[in-house]
C-alpha cells in the first residue's frame, strides 16, 4: 500500500521530487568534492615533500672549498644522520638561448645530471620520472611558464667556453627547488650532455646539498659557520617557499567551504518546502486514523530513496568536478589523493544521512499538527500573524512590482535562504577580486620591506655583478648619480636609490642563524615603514621582521651581533617591521652602517622618485622615455613592481575566473530550481491573475522582480561584507607570505559595487526570466480546477 | 435589449489517452444586456466548460462566440487577458486570492493592472472602498484573506470581479463552498448589483440561486436542453413560488 502512494506521489508531483533530486545531486557534488579537495590539500604538501624525498635542511654551495667544508663540518656532527650531494655548474643569468633570443630566468641557474639526484622528480601525472634522454632537458613547470618555454623547444646553454644544445623534455614537479620564492633555477640533464658543460674551475662548479637529521638547528647553526652558501633552508622553509601555491590552495579550500554551505543551505530550503507541500495530504492520512510513526515513515522513505539516487549521481559527478577545481594547485605539487573515492562515497552518505536528518526534524511537525492544521497547510488556527507588509495603497508601483516587494517583504523566511546563498557566492568573487587587485597595488610596496618610489628600473645584472667588490660602493653611487644627471638632462630630475642585499650570520643569546639583511643606498632609515618601535637612527642600529625576532628570541632593545668579513658587529634592535620578502626574514641596516659590498648577494631595482611629483599620467609617460633612454622594458611602477615581485596575481585571476564561473553556474541552478519550485507553489495565484486578466508578461515581471530584488539586497550584503570577510580569509595567508602585521588591502569600488555584482544580477535575471516564461503554460481556465 | 454574448454553433473537444470527448456539443444561446442567467444541469453536462468557453477562459474547438461584438475565438492570449481585465469580471466556487495581499489590495488589483484606468491609485482605493461598503465588508478591508470568513471573502471576490466596471461577469458556483446564510448573503449581493444594470451569468447546482435569476439554462451532454425565462419578482412568497416553478421545470427535463 505505502509502495503504491510512494509511487503516484513520485508521479504526480514530478516537478518538485525532480527539483529536490537535482539539488541532492548538486549538494553531494559540491560537498564530497570540497571536502575531498579540503584534505588533499590540506596535506598536499607533506606528502608531497615526502614522496620527493624532500631534506630536513638544505644547502647550495658554490665553489670547492665549500663543497670540503660542509662535508666535514656534516661528517662531524652526529646530529646528520644521513646527507646527499649533487654536482652542478652554475651559469649567468643570460647564458640561455632559444629561437636566438636570450632566455631570462631571473633566478641563479644550476645545472645537473639525472643520474646524481637524490630527490624525486615527477611529471606533469605525478608519476616518478626514472629517465632523461641524452639531448634533451627537464625544467620544473613553473620555469618552463616563466620563460615562456613549452616542450620540443631547444636551448642552447653556455657555461663559460662549454655550450650544449638540448630540447625541453617537458615540464617537472621539483619538491625542494620548485618553487619561484627560492630563487635558484634547476636544468636536470642526461649524465653524458652533463659530462659536456662539467666544469672543474671553482667559479661556476658547487654543490646542493640534502641533509637528513634529527636536529635541524644544530645542523643549521654548524653550516651557519661555512662560506659558499647561497642558499639554505630547512623543511619548513621549503615548503613555505609552496606559499603561493598555498594561497591558490587557500582559496580553493575558502571555495569548498562555502560551496558545504550552499548545498546545506539550498537543501534545508528545499526539504522543507516539499515537505510543507505535503501537509494537506497528510492531514488527510491522519483524518482516516493513519499513525504518525507510519506517516513519518512514509515520507522518510521517500526522501531515503530520493537522498540515494541523488547521492550516487553526485558521487560519480563529484570525481570530475573536484580534479577541475584541483587543477590549479596541481600545477607544481603532487596532489596525493588516493583515498579520493572513499572520501566522495562517506561524504554522499553524510549527504543521505543529513537529508534524513533533516527530513526528521521537518517531519516533526507531523506529531503536534491536528488533521485540520495540517490540511491548512500546517497553519494551526484561524487566526493568523499578519502576512501582507505593503500597501498597495501606499505604493504607486505598477502591481508586479508591488506584489515581488510585497511577496520578499512578507514572507522573508521563504527567501532567506536565497540570499544567504547569492551572498555567499558573490563574497567568494569578491574575496578573490580584493586579492588579486590588492595583489597587484602599490599598497604591498611597504609590506614588501621597500620604500614606495614613483618608477622602479631594472638594470643589466651583469653590470650590478661588477659592484658585488670591496670597493663597490662608490662604483654604485657613481652608477646612481649617473643615473640622476641622465634623468635631470631629460627633464625629469629624480632621486636614485637602491637596496643591497647580504646572507649574514647573525646572533642573539645562543642563537645563530643566516638572514637576509637589506641596506638602502641613498635612502634614509625614516623613510621605511616600520610597525613597532624608532626606526634605526644610528649605525650600530638594525630593524629585524618578527619572524627573525621570533627565531632569535630578540626583542626591541635587544642587541644582535652580525659576523661582516670584517669581524663581528653589534646592533640594537630598534624596531620590527614587516616584509614579505624572503617568507618575511630579514634585517634592515642603518644606511650608514658599516658593511662590505663584497658580501653582497643582490641588488634589488633602482628606485626613482621625481623631484616634482607627477601625478600618475606623467610617471607613465616617463616611463617610456626612460625605456627608451635605457634601453630596457624592465621599467615600473610601483604597482607593476608589486605585481612582478610576488608574481601570482595571475594565477589568483585564473582561480577567480574559475570561482566566477562555478559560482555563476550555481547561482543560475539555484535561481532556476528555486523559480520552478515556486511556480509549482504558486500555480493556483498565477491562474488567478491570468483570469483576472493579468498578461504573461506581468506574471514574469513579477517573478523575476523577486528575484532582482533578492539579488540586490544579496549583492550590497556581499559588498558590505566583502571587506572584512577578505580580511577574515586572506590576511592570515599574506601572514605566511611574510606581512606579519597584516595587509590594507586595495578595494575598488567599481568592482565590488558595480562590475561584479552586475554580473551576478544579470544572471540571475536572466535564469529567473527564462524559468518563469514557464507561466505560460498556466492558463486561466485553471483557476477552477486546482485543489 | 442590446447582446452581449452571443454562442453559435460551439463544440469543445477534449482529447483524453487519444480518446476524444466532446464536452460541447453545437451550444447556441445569447445573453442580453442586464439578463442574469443561470447555468444549470447535471455533473459532468459541461456547464463550467461552457463558462471558460465563453469568457475567454478556455479555447474553443468550434463555433462563434461573440463578446460585444468581437469575436473572442479569434482573440489572441493578450486580447483576451485585456478582454477579462477591463470587461469581464470572474467569481470562483473556491474563494481564490493572492495570499501575500490584504482584502482591498486583492480588490483593486485589477484596476491598478488596468491600462485603461485612468484613476489615481487613491482615486482606486477610494472606489474599490465604496464597493466594500456596499457589500458589507468594508470593516476586513486591511484584513489578510485568511483572517476572513468564506463569506466575506466572496463578497470579496465579488468586489474585486466589480472593480473595472466589467460589461458582464461570470461566476462558477459562486455559493458552492458556503453556508446557507452566506449563500443567500452572496446572491442578493449578485442580484442587487444585476439590478443596477450589470449582466451576469453564473452556474449553479442550487436552485434557490438560479431562482433569483432572470433565465435558466439546462445543460444535458453538452447541448442546451432548455430555457426557462423567470418573472420579475417582489416578495419572498413570489420568490418561492418561483422555486417551486424552476424545480419543476428541472423535473421535467430529468434533474
Amino acid at each position: 500500500m505505502y509502495l503504491r502512494i510512494l509511487k503516484k506521489d513520485l508521479k504526480r508531483k514530478k516537478t518538485m521530487n525532480v527539483i529536490l533530486l537535482i539539488f541532492i545531486t548538486l549538494a553531494a557534488m559540491f560537498i564530497a568534492s570540497s571536502a575531498n579537495n579540503m584534505i588533499t590539500v590540506i596535506t598536499a604538501l607533506d606528502n608531497y615533500y615526502e614522496k620527493a624525498n624532500g631534506p630536513d635542511y638544505f644547502a647550495a654551495t658554490r665553489g670547492k672549498e665549500a663543497d670540503e667544508s660542509i662535508r666535514n663540518i656534516l661528517d662531524e656532527i652526529s646530529e646528520s644522520e644521513s646527507y646527499k650531494k649533487e654536482d652542478v655548474v652554475y651559469a649567468e643569468s643570460n647564458a640561455f638561448y632559444s629561437e636566438g633570443k636570450t632566455v631570462d630566468f631571473k633566478n641563479t641557474a644550476v645545472i645537473m645530471s639525472f643520474s646524481d639526484r637524490a630527490v624525486n622528480f615527477f611529471d606533469n601525472n605525478d608519476n616518478v620520472i626514472d629517465e632523461v634522454k641524452e639531448g634533451t632537458v627537464l625544467l620544473s613547470g613553473k620555469t618552463m611558464k616563466n620563460a615562456g618555454l613549452k616542450e620540443g623547444d631547444v636551448i642552447e646553454m653556455t657555461v663559460d667556453d662549454k655550450t650544449l644544445s638540448v630540447k625541453v623534455s617537458g615540464g617537472c614537479k621539483d619538491a625542494v627547488l620548485g618553487s619561484d620564492l627560492i630563487g635558484i633555477t634547476r636544468f636536470i640533464l642526461n649524465e653524458n650532455d652533463f659530462a659536456k658543460l662539467k666544469q672543474d674551475e671553482n667559479k661556476f662548479a658547487g654543490n646542493l646539498w640534502y641533509i637528513y637529521t634529527d636536529d635541524v638547528s644544530k645542523a643549521e647553526a654548524a653550516l651557519s659557520e661555512t662560506n659558499g652558501i647561497i642558499f639554505s633552508g630547512d623543511r619548513t622553509m621549503i615548503k613555505m617557499s609552496y606559499v603561493i601555491d598555498m594561497v591558490i590552495a587557500g582559496v580553493l579550500l575558502v571555495v569548498s567551504v562555502c560551496l558545504i554551505l550552499v548545498a546545506f543551505v539550498v537543501l534545508r530550503f528545499t526539504i522543507t518546502f516539499t515537505l510543507t507541500e505535503e501537509f494537506r495530504e497528510i492531514g488527510v492520512m491522519k483524518a482516516i486514523g493513519i499513525r504518525n510513526t507510519k506517516i513519518r515513515g512514509l515520507y522518510m522513505t521517500k526522501y531515503l530513496m530520493m537522498a540515494a539516487a541523488g547521492a550516487v549521481i553526485g558521487f560519480f559527478a563529484s570525481i570530475p568536478f573536484g580534479k577541475m577545481l584541483l587543477d590549479s594547485v596541481s600545477e607544481s605539487v603532487v596532489l596525493d589523493n588516493e583515498n579520493m573515492v572513499l572520501i566522495n562515497l562517506l561524504c554522499c552518505v553524510l549527504v543521505v544521512g543529513v537529508i534524513l536528518l533533516f527530513c526528521y526534524g521537518c517531519t516533526g511537525k507531523i506529531k503536534k499538527l491536528t488533521p485540520i492544521d495540517a490540511v491548512r497547510n500546517g497553519t494551526t488556527g484561524e487566526r493568523f500573524s499578519k502576512k501582507s507588509f505593503l500597501r498597495l495603497k501606499n505604493v504607486s508601483a505598477r502591481p508586479s512590482v508591488f506584489m515581488a516587494f510585497n511577496d520578499v517583504l512578507s514572507s522573508p523566511k521563504r527567501y532567506i535562504s536565497i540570499i544567504i546563498t547569492y551572498t555567499l557566492c558573490m563574497l567568494l568573487v569578491l574575496v578573490l577580486v580584493n586579492t588579486a587587485n590588492t595583489l597587484r597595488s602599490d599598497k604591498l610596496i611597504t609590506s614588501l620591506g621597500f620604500l614606495k618610489s614613483d618608477v622602479y628600473l631594472d638594470c643589466d645584472q651583469t653590470e650590478l655583478m661588477s659592484f658585488m667588490t670591496s670597493d663597490g660602493r662608490e662604483k654604485l653611487e657613481k652608477k646612481l648619480s649617473d643615473i640622476e644627471d641622465k634623468l635631470e638632462e631629460n627633464g625629469m630630475p629624480a632621486d636614485c636609490m637602491i637596496e643591497t642585499m647580504y646572507n649574514y650570520n647573525i646572533s642573539h643569546g645562543d642563537k645563530t642563524y643566516k638572514f637576509r639583511t637589506m641596506q638602502g643606498i641613498e635612502t634614509i632609515s625614516d623613510m621605511y615603514e616600520y610597525q613597532e618601535g624608532t626606526p634605526p637612527q644610528n649605525e650600530n642600529e638594525a630593524a629585524l621582521t618578527p619572524i627573525v625576532a621570533e627565531k632569535l628570541q630578540a626583542k626591541i632593545g635587544d642587541t644582535i651581533t652580525i659576523k661582516h668579513s670584517f669581524g663581528e658587529r653589534e646592533y640594537i634592535v630598534t624596531a620590527l617591521y614587516s616584509s614579505m620578502n624572503n617568507l618575511g626574514e630579514g634585517v634592515r641596516l642603518h644606511e650608514d652602517a658599516e658593511t662590505d659590498f663584497g658580501e653582497i648577494s643582490g641588488f634589488f631595482s633602482f628606485q626613482l622618485n621625481f623631484d616634482d611629483n607627477p601625478d600618475e599620467k606623467t610617471i607613465n609617460e616617463r616611463i617610456e622615455k626612460i625605456k627608451e633612454i635605457f634601453d630596457t622594458e624592465e621599467v615600473m611602477t610601483a604597482s607593476e613592481y608589486v605585481d612582478n615581485t610576488i608574481g601570482i596575481s595571475e594565477m589568483v585571476d585564473g582561480v577567480k575566473m574559475l570561482t566566477l564561473s562555478v559560482v555563476i553556474i550555481i547561482i543560475a541552478l539555484v535561481t532556476i530550481l528555486m523559480e520552478r519550485s515556486f511556480i509549482t507553489k504558486e500555480q493556483s495565484e498565477i491562474a488567478v491573475m491570468k483570469a483576472i486578466g493579468f498578461k504573461t508578461g506581468s506574471v514574469v515581471c513579477w517573478h523575476t522582480m523577486r528575484f532582482i530584488i533578492i539579488g540586490i539586497v544579496s549583492a550590497l550584503a556581499a559588498a558590505a561584507f566583502s571587506t572584512p570577510v577578505t580580511s577574515l580569509t586572506i590576511t592570515p595567508v599574506f601572514r605566511m607570505m611574510g606581512a606579519s602585521f597584516g595587509v590594507d588591502y586595495k578595494i575598488d569600488p567599481i568592482e565590488i559595487f558595480a562590475v561584479y555584482p552586475a554580473v551576478v544580477l544579470a544572471v540571475t535575471i536572466v535564469s529567473s526570466m527564462l524559468t518563469s516564461l514557464y507561466t505560460r503554460t498556466i492558463s486561466a481556465s485553471q483557476a477552477s480546477s486546482i485543489e | 435589449m442590446n447582446t452581449v454574448l452571443n454562442v453559435k454553433d460551439l463544440c469543445k473537444t477534449y482529447i483524453v489517452n487519444k480518446r476524444q470527448n466532446n464536452v460541447l456539443k453545437n451550444v447556441n444561446f445569447t445573453v442580453s444586456e442586464g439578463e442574469m442567467v443561470a447555468v444549470m444541469g447535471p455533473s459532468g453536462s459541461g456547464k463550467s466548460t461552457l463558462l471558460y468557453s465563453v469568457s475567454g477562459m478556455d479555447s474553443i474547438t468550434s463555433g462563434e462566440v461573440s463578446f460585444g461584438g468581437k469575436n473572442i475565438a479569434k482573440m489572441g492570449e493578450r486580447e483576451l487577458a485585456d478582454l477579462r481585465l477591463d470587461e469581464m469580471g470572474f467569481i470562483f466556487q473556491q474563494m481564490y486570492m493572492l495570499k501575500n495581499l490584504t482584502v482591498q489590495d486583492n480588490i483593486i488589483l485589477p484596476a491598478c493592472q488596468s491600462k485603461k484606468n485612468t484613476e489615481s491609485r487613491r482615486e482606486t482605493v477610494q472606489r474599490g472602498q465604496e464597493l466594500m461598503r456596499k457589500l458589507g465588508i468594508i470593516d476586513i478591508a486591511d484584513n489578510d484573506i485568511n483572517e476572513v470568513s468564506g463569506g466575506q471573502l466572496q463578497r470579496a471576490c465579488i468586489c474585486r470581479s466589480m472593480i473595472n466596471n466589467p460589461k458582464m461577469i461570470f461566476a462558477d458556483e459562486p455559493t458552492g463552498a458556503l453556508n446557507r446564510t452566506s449563500s443567500d448573503e452572496v446572491m442578493e449581493e449578485l442580484a442587487k448589483l444585476n439590478g443596477e444594470g450589470t449582466t451576469i451569468m453564473l452556474v449553479t447546482h442550487d436552485v434557490k440561486v438560479a431562482a433569483k435569476c432572470t433565465r435558466v439554462l439546462y445543460i444535458v451532454d453538452g447541448n442546451i436542453k432548455g430555457e426557462y425565462n423567470l418573472d420579475k419578482y417582489e416578495n419572498a412568497s413570489q420568490m418561492r413560488e418561483r422555486e417551486r416553478a424552476l424545480n419543476n421545470w428541472l423535473l421535467e427535463l430529468g434533474w
